[in-house]
């Protein structure tokens, strides 16, 4: 049993914080404006947490995302906290990383999450152009997220991410770019720059079905894309996955590749997904289901799927083609009894050829022109 | 036998033919009037559920005429397409005269005078109608005046109606009974009946729609089909009220119809005649002509899956078809499947939407092809209808193509515009001339692979509806006929291959090309599209890239649904058919068989 527990790899913990002021317009993600149930969550979310006790044995990262969890009291966050520690046992160097919107923080405040033990900050920053922040329907101007920024170094952070949206119709690319330097010029450990998508749920999504947003066509969308993985490797980031920059190979998001890895993660609050060998399951994307089930200490949870062995490949090799470390042709031999590179024959040396696609250390990995078409990719085999 | 009544109703389209015969059905009692409407609407369900048929190819009205004496009338329906103009003519032949129905807002149109001259040519009795004259537009004055000018018919015997308010129906009744010729015949005389149709019964096989012109017939008789000599035993005899109703017997002048052990309606073929096997007639009745199919084409399932549920569909829908026929064939490209002959383009398309909506199958039809007789080096003659048996052009001597005659009646203003239409076609102009005032009758020769796409859509455009057409098989002319094929991904997909005269080759090759870039999802890879002839290239086209193709978040949640969407993709391409690499959907198929670029 202990040997067993040895060889275990360690898990991923993800809070689910369901609050926002306001709902930005691209966002699909689950969050309500009813920041007073924040105590009867919280409540709710330490009970979910007894459930989970024993789900894994040691955990490495903990995630808290939403929503907004910048929005909750410190004396809730240090509740939180403290919780975590009780009924988690978490290694020592454990990554803690919390999300937080650059309106609702202070230097107090920063400080005082640095104190609850976080040691890593992501800052939703999007945009650094007022117009397109507004436009995004973001609660905060460019002057508040610089200024965040430097408040996070203030406060003590030493690895702090920046959340970052390109492909914004009513910029350009030209601009986007002189963001971008200006993003670099503050040297965050980390990049997150996601080109803007139309979620179904989101607001955007809808006027784009109306007719009300144009989107950017594919050859622009590619331009972005292209450049700004050029831009940031130029600048000494590594392009670690589609939308993931990092300055070193230490400052990779640890719990986001819990996800691409299929790591095992426990995903607590509403809407929240968990995973380990081989089973996902799904809480319920509403808060008060969620808190009327932990009221009678049922685990919230809406389904679950079992990976079958297909399903596990595929998502393999999604994920693998997007991330920059690639897919290893070894594992994939011995899981799935598949060569990539003659099965189907040629299809991997043309996609090297047409540099999509590079074979490097016994792996296949994309290149800049590989991820950009990483969701295509998988199909193909 | 003096008081039966063998007529057909023709008009021009939406005349109204439809409804003067449901209000001549609801006026003869056949139907409770408060039922009729519901029945009316119903009529498709009802025909399937329980073989009743009010729209039946021939149903029997009895009537009491003014006269105070007994009627038996029987109406009998027509086919209205040009596809099916022998059909037409084989159920004029078993009337005595016709209503030929002109609406009074529209005047005499194309179709109203194609369709008179099929009944004079039966030597039938015509009842001239003009309905509709409940229509504030309705211009009666103009329209008798054409039906005098244009019709050569007599203004002061036409009954004036509207179908839809019941005006002017027992007018009609009452003209039939006395207008139109009672049927002669002799029932001492030996048995001569005309087969006008044929439909399938599930419990019953084959019910014979015959017309008897001399002799009589009745269950237990053992009668033959003079055209092959097959003999059956008539099982019951009857005619069509609302539903079969069996009779003793059907005597000479009398509609109905006969179950006698057929098992397709294949072996009841249209114009054929029946007589008694022990006492039979010594000629046939006229007219009769083997149904030749004109235009073939591959049926190929989209998924392989499908092949036996074709086969069986097939063999289903022949049951009920007798001018289908096919045979096994096979594709590098789409698999097992079958090929086709039809009686024309319209047929194709009611056969592959009858198999596809009946049978729920998903089918790929091939580019439609005539006949053509190839002569080799070595004196050889082979007739081909599939360019997969094209032979080597070094081989050929020469090849020849079926000529039509085309008739076409248009008012004269679109004389410019149909003669370059069919002129572009490859047409020869043999004449014409006025048949009426501003109206004018067309002949042309014209290769028939010209005409099976879409030469009717066209002509019916060009004329905004007023141009009909028929057609007659000529003979075969040499021509110079090449075979494009379509090479996707430098893979030949033979299924798209092509026949062709020369001059055309690569107008149509250019045209399936554009077709098949616009229909082919992009890819990953760049897939070019090519015409060729004897491999040479003589059109192009290329499908470009994607460059991008992902989305930006990929956390917890998304995995799952993420995954879904690839799987739903996944299986979208596996509805497709696959050459190599590349997907081509069935709609491509579709649209380079459909259009043509002129
Ligand atoms: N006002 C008016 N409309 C009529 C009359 N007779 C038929 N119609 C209408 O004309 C249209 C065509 O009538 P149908 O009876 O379907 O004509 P049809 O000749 O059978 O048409 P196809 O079956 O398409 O050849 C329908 O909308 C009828 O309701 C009539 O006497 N008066
Ligand atoms: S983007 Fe973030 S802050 Fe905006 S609504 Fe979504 S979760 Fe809330």
């Amino acid at each position: 049993m202990m040997k067993n527990n040895l060889e275990k790899p360690k898990a991923g913990l993800y809070i689910h914080i369901p609050f926002c002021k306001k709902k930005c317009n691209y966002c699909s993600f689950y969050s309500l404006t009813a920041i007073n149930k924040a105590p009867e969550f919280i409540a709710a979310l330490q009970k979910e947490m007894e459930i989970y006790q024993d789900w894994w044995p040691e955990y490495d990262t903990v995630y808290l995302g939403g929503g907004t969890p910048s929005l909750l009291s410190i004396n809730h966050l240090a509740e939180l906290a403290h919780k975590i520690r009780k009924i988690f046992s978490l290694s020592s160097d454990a990554e803690w990383t919390i999300e937080v919107n650059p309106d609702d923080i202070t230097l107090t405040f920063l400080k005082n999450i640095k104190s609850c033990g976080f040691n890593r900050l992501s800052i939703g920053i999007q945009s650094i152009q007022d117009n397109t922040l507004s436009w995004l329907g973001r609660r905060h101007n460019a002057q508040q997220a610089l200024q965040a920024f430097d408040l996070a170094k203030k406060a003590g952070f030493q690895n702090i991410g920046v959340d970052l949206i390109y492909g914004v119709p009513i910029s350009k690319l030209t601009l986007w770019e002189k963001e971008l330097q200006q993003i670099i010029a503050l040297k965050p450990e980390h990049i997150s720059a996601y080109q803007l998508s139309f979620e179904p749920g989101s607001i955007f999504f809808k006027k784009k079905n109306q007719g009300h947003i144009q989107p950017l066509r594919e050859k622009e969308e590619f331009s972005f894309f292209v450049n700004t993985s050029q831009i940031l490797q130029t600048a000494g980031y590594i392009h670690y996955e589609v939308s993931n920059f990092s300055r070193d190979q230490t400052k990779k998001s640890a719990h986001n590749q819990k996800y691409w890895q299929h790591l095992p993660y426990l995903g607590l609050g509403p809407a929240a997904h968990s995973f380990r060998p081989f089973r996902r399951h799904w809480n319920h994307r509403s808060l008060d289901q969620y808190c009327q089930d932990l009221s009678k200490n049922i685990a919230p949870i809406k389904g679950f799927e079992e990976l079958k062995i297909n399903e596990l490949r595929l998502e393999t090799l999604y994920f693998g083609f997007r991330t920059s470390r690639g897919i290893d042709l070894k594992k994939i031999q011995e899981k799935f009894n598949q060569n990539l590179i003659s099965d189907p024959p040629g299809l991997a040396h043309r996609l090297i050829q047409e540099k999509k696609l590079i074979l490097f250390n016994g792996y296949l990995a994309p290149t800049t022109l590989g991820l950009a078409l990483a969701d295509a990719l998988p199909l193909l085999w | 036998m003096v008081n039966i009544r063998n007529f057909g109703i023709i008009a021009h389209i939406d005349h109204g033919k439809s409804t003067l015969a449901d209000r001549l059905i609801e006026r003869t009692g056949v139907i409770d009037p408060r039922l009729f409407k519901d029945q009316i609407l119903d009529t498709m369900d009802l025909e399937r559920e329980r073989g009743i048929t009010i729209k039946s190819q021939a149903i029997r009205l009895p009537y009491k005429a003014q006269n105070n004496k007994e009627y038996e009338l029987n109406l009998i329906d027509t086919p209205g397409h040009v596809d099916f103009s022998y059909e037409v003519s084989r159920a004029l032949a078993a009337c005595e005269g016709v209503l030929l129905l002109v609406d009074a807002s529209q005047g005499v149109e194309a179709q109203t005078i194609a369709n008179l001259y099929l009944a004079m040519e039966h030597d039938l009795a015509i009842i001239p109608i003009i309905n509709k004259i409940d229509l504030p537009s309705a211009d009666i004055d103009r329209v008798l005046n054409q039906i005098d000018s244009e019709l050569g018919l007599d203004p002061d015997e036409t009954i004036l109606c509207s179908a839809k308010e019941g005006i002017g129906i027992s007018e009609i009744l009452e003209a039939i009974v006395n207008r139109l010729p009672s049927p002669k015949g002799d029932d001492h005389n030996p048995l001569s009946a005309l087969i006008f149709d044929a439909q399938y019964d599930s419990f019953r096989g084959t019910i014979i729609f015959s017309r008897i012109f001399n002799g009589q017939v009745k269950a237990g008789d053992e009668i033959k089909l003079m055209s092959n000599n097959a003999r059956y035993t008539a099982e019951e005899v009857g005619y069509f009220r609302l539903k079969r109703i069996k009779c003793p017997s059907l005597s000479s002048g009398e509609v109905g119809y006969i179950i006698a052990g057929v098992k397709t309606v294949s072996d009841a073929r249209i114009g054929d005649t029946i007589t008694l096997a022990r006492h039979p007639v010594e000629n046939t009745l006229p007219g009769f002509r083997e149904v030749k199919p004109v235009v073939f084409s591959s049926i190929y399932p989209v998924s392989t899956e499908d092949y036996e549920d074709l086969i069986i569909a097939l063999e289903k829908y022949k049951l009920n078809d007798a001018a289908l026929v096919y045979e096994k064939d096979s594709s590098a490209a789409l698999g097992l499947g079958f090929r086709c002959g039809f009686l024309g383009l319209l047929h194709l398309e009611i056969v592959q939407e009858r198999l596809e909506r009946e049978y729920d199958l998903s089918l790929i039809m091939t580019v439609p092809t005539v006949q053509y007789f190839i002569f080799s080096k070595t004196g050889k003659k082979i007739t081909i209808d599939n360019p997969a048996l094209y032979p080597d052009p070094l081989t050929i001597e020469k090849i020849e193509e079926p000529f039509i005659k085309a008739i076409i009646i248009i008012p004269d203003q679109y004389m410019g515009a149909v003669m370059k239409l069919c002129l572009d076609r490859r047409g020869i102009n043999t004449g014409y001339h006025y048949i009426g005032s501003g109206r004018l009758e067309m002949t042309f020769e014209l290769p028939l692979a010209e005409v099976i796409y879409d030469f009717y859509d066209k002509l019916k455009s060009i004329t905004q509806g007023y141009g009909s057409f028929d057609y007659e098989i000529l003979d075969y002319r040499e021509s110079d006929i090449v075979k494009v094929d379509i090479l996707i991904n430098a893979e030949k997909v033979d299924a798209l291959s092509q026949l062709v005269h020369a001059d055309r080759a690569r107008d149509r090759a250019l045209h399936a090309c554009e077709k098949l870039k616009e229909e082919i999802p992009r890819q990953m890879f760049k897939i070019p599209i090519q015409g060729t002839i004897s491999n040479k290239v003589i059109a192009r086209a290329t499908i470009s890239p994607f460059r991008k193709d992902v989305l930006a978040k990929c956390y917890g949640g998304d995995i799952s649904r993420k995954r879904k969407l690839l799987e739903k993709q996944k299986k979208g391409k596996k509805r497709m058919k696959m050459v190599g690499s590349v997907g081509i959907p069935q709609k491509a198929f579709l649209a380079v068989l459909k259009t043509e670029s002129d």
